[in-house]
């Protein structure tokens, strides 16, 4: 089984043999393609590390109760390099998430997209890859 | 009488050089200027060591029995006259109460056994040398222990962008000393998976004294002579003390001839102790 | 929030050796030699190997460049469950990635393929392929799983090979010192330049022991006495991982060749395991900083998961392990939410 742990494939690279002699953990070790999740809550904790960041929840349960819920997302060097820090969430702030439950059913998500009260998406919108590549590749 | 100035001259120099090098930072070496690196800051670079029982315990302590039964004498607690200036650590009533606890609980609690970064200023007084790699723009610290790394950023102010292990730490050059202000420390891991094996607080020593993510570290380095820096940091937590206190001790140059830090990758030698249950056998 | 790409003069990276490069002059340190200093990346879209039928090209055209460039952002795709890489300017061109007019980062043998493992070598790998067959999918140690091993050595810090991600190095300098810190697992590597020898051969080390000096405006580090407990190569995009001998060679060249660039060429020689050395060449562009510390160890939640889970699954508790599937990551999770097969938690009833 060649799980890959978060890469990036592009697709006209070609994979060369088997590429690893370990099992590689990938996120399908940890998280289920069976369980999407909308998750919505209020930030508890932002704690912005490597090599996964974590976003604590606050979600109210049906009969009042709170739970805590854990967020796993990437890693923050990249966030931190454009100028996203720890206090750009704010505690209390309201959070939707978009993403997949543990296996095991513990209380964490492996998060896809995150959404702001206003509705704007949070981390670096992704601008498009045709946009990207038209900045990237045509400067000299 | 040129003469005689001369000789109470050379009089005065002889005194001041031989004056030892006290424990205390405040007196040894005052008038001691360092040798300049390229670019005119005093030149902390070379690899250095704190000689005292300060990992063990930072307040003034007697010999104890260690925590394991097997390991005698060789693990026992060595007596130490403490590092803390004026006095013991000014604990809050309860936060003294979590302090016994956590000792009690060390083998739990302290994450050096499971080869965690160890924080400031504890990899400063680590039984393991530190290596000084200084730029003008940066200042690395590196110890022996885990790999472990401080970054000081010489020429930016800015606040934590995350908080870390190590700490983001900036530092200026006041006179001959090197004066580093530290935040964004995590206290504590993040357990989500093995609340079992989470550590609560980082220790600062094997005794069990600790801070929460609220440490806030100043610390002044200069070079006392040849080869020694004075050391103190003052540690301010409003979690976990009272008020600021201080520790104060030198750093002995590693004199002999090509030294460089050996690779003392621990997580591989506690990676058993920390997965162990969930494991089929041991890795080794 | 927008991401701001770096949108410096975004060169094309030709080798040391070609003319532009030879006109440039690097700023020098306050000790009088070149300054390596900063934050650089070696993210690439660029294979390590060349594929076969390249074999006889080694160089694009300005213009193939860049459109292997443009195709290779396009085709990266997202695993379904996973964050998406994009998101945390992650990804190689977010990080400062450009085009690159090699068709491989290999560039010694001329086919820009690693050459073949000695008999010897062989067998040893073979060995390793087998022990990992029967292990099986699911970990038994911590050793089964390469993001923990990884906490313990994060082997593309040296020599460099491809990377998804996060493969950037700080350089710091002092007279008698070069220190280079790698971003992953924060790996560094210790450079004396002070002229002493290599430590003894029986001090072995994962990251080996290097020595640096001058050649120029090159920098050439010699590495050796790596510790016969790591292997080589062995990552996605690289050939199978194999151990060397104790005679491994590492030698690298550092040549500054513009503001932003840092080409870093180097030689792997270890005759017992493959026939011939092996050269490679990955130009590093200037990032920002920080890098911020990498603890991985202290951080391992997945690494807890993938043991917890497989002793779970071994006992029928845990349903099997399904294959890990790819594709637009968004897409997938949109279309889990609009069909209702989302699990909606923490809402109260009214829709947007």
């Amino acid at each position: 089984m060649q799980a890959q742990f978060c890469a990036v494939i592009a697709a006209t690279a070609v994979m060369l043999g088997t590429a690893t002699i370990t099992a590689h953990h990938a996120w399908n070790t940890v998280f289920s393609e069976d369980k999407p999740l909308v998750l919505k809550g209020t930030v508890a904790k932002v704690e912005l590390v490597n090599p996964h960041g974590w976003i604590w929840i606050d979600v109210k349960n049906p009969d009042g109760t709170v739970t805590k819920w854990g967020i796993e997302g990437g890693p923050p060097n990249g966030l931190i390099r454009n100028g996203i820090t720890k206090d750009s969430l704010k505690i209390g702030e309201e959070l939707t998430v978009r993403g997949y439950g543990s296996r095991d059913g513990s209380n964490l998500v492996a998060g896809v997209q995150y959404e702001r009260a206003d509705g704007k998406a949070f981390f670096l919108a992704n601008e498009g890859a045709e946009a990207t590549a038209k900045a990237r590749g045509n400067l000299k | 009488m040129r003469q005689t100035t001369v000789a109470a001259l050379a009089g005065a120099v002889l005194v001041v050089v031989l004056l030892p090098a006290a424990g205390e930072g405040q007196g040894a070496g005052q008038g001691y200027t360092a040798p300049r690196t390229k670019s005119g800051q005093p030149d902390l670079n070379g690899f250095w060591q704190a000689l005292n029982t300060a990992h063990w315990d930072l307040e003034a302590h007697d010999a104890a029995a260690g925590p394991i039964l097997q390991l005698g004498a060789a693990y026992a607690v060595p007596p130490g006259l403490g590092v803390v200036i004026g006095g013991p650590i000014p604990y809050k009533p309860d936060a003294l109460a979590m302090k016994k606890k956590y000792a009690a609980n060390a083998l739990k609690e302290d994450g050096e056994i499971k080869c965690y970064l160890p924080g400031v200023p504890r990899v400063m007084y680590m039984p393991y040398p530190l290596q000084i790699v200084q730029s003008t723009e940066f200042i690395l610290m590196m110890s022996e222990f885990a790999t472990a790394q401080r970054t000081i950023n010489m020429m930016t102010n800015d606040r934590p962008p995350a908080d870390t292990w190590m700490g983001w730490s900036n530092g200026r050059w006041e006179g001959e000393t090197l004066v580093i202000d530290s935040r964004g420390f995590l206290g504590s891991t993040i357990g989500a998976l093995d609340p079992e094996g989470a550590i609560n607080v980082r220790f600062l020593d094997r005794a069990g004294n600790y801070h929460t993510d609220g440490l806030h570290v100043v610390e002044r380095i200069r070079r006392t002579g040849p080869d020694h820096l004075s050391y103190e940091a003052t540690i301010e937590d409003p979690n976990v003390y009272t008020r600021p206190w201080t520790i104060s001790m030198p750093l002995y140059r590693r004199v002999e001839p090509n030294m460089q830090l050996g690779e003392f990758k621990c997580e591989e030698f506690v990676s058993d102790l920390v997965y162990g249950k969930y494991q089929k056998g041991t890795g080794q | 929030m927008r991401h701001r790409l770096v949108l410096g003069a975004a060169c094309l990276v030709l080798s040391a050796l070609a003319a532009g490069a030879q006109t440039y002059r690097a700023p020098r340190t306050p000790d009088g030699v070149p300054d390596l200093q900063g934050f650089w990346t070696n993210l690439t879209y660029t294979p390590f190997e060349r594929p076969r039928e390249l074999a006889a090209k080694p160089f694009y055209t300005e213009q193939e460049a860049i459109d292997f460039f443009n195709r290779s952002i396009a085709g990266a795709q997202d695993q379904i469950v996973h964050y998406v890489n994009g998101d945390f300017g992650a990804t190689p061109v977010q990080t400062g990635a450009r085009p690159n007019r090699r068709t491989s980062l290999v560039m010694d043998p001329a086919d820009g393929r690693i050459p073949p493992l000695t008999p010897e070598a062989q067998k040893r790998q073979q060995v390793l392929i087998a022990a990992d067959k029967a292990r099986g999918p699911l970990a038994r140690t911590w050793r089964d799983d390469r993001g923990t091993v990884w906490c313990v050595f994060h082997d593309r810090a040296v020599p460099s090979v491809v990377a998804p991600y996060g493969s950037n190095y700080h350089i710091v300098q002092s007279k008698d010192w070069i220190v280079m810190t790698y971003e992953w697992n924060t790996e560094r590597r210790v450079i004396a330049l002070d002229g002493r020898p290599h430590a003894p051969a029986s001090v072995r080390s994962y990251a080996g022991d290097s020595r640096g000096r001058w050649e120029g405006d090159t920098l050439v580090v010699e590495t050796t006495n790596f510790t016969p407990k790591r292997t080589f190569l062995g990552q996605p995009g690289t050939p199978p991982a194999v151990d060397a001998s104790p005679a491994l060679t590492l030698v690298e060249r550092f040549t500054r060749t513009a503001d932003d660039t840092l080409v870093h060429t180097y030689t792997v020689t270890d005759a017992a395991t493959w026939t011939r050395p092996w050269t490679v060449e990955l130009p590093m562009h200037r990032i920002k900083g920080p890098m911020l510390e990498y603890a991985c160890n202290e951080n391992n939640q997945d690494g807890f998961a993938a043991l917890k889970n497989a002793r779970l699954e071994e006992a029928g508790k845990l349903a099997p392990l399904e294959p890990m599937r790819r594709g637009d990551a968004k897409a997938a999770i949109t279309q889990h939410e609009e069909s209702g097969a989302a699990k909606v938690i923490g809402a109260d009833d009214e829709k947007k």
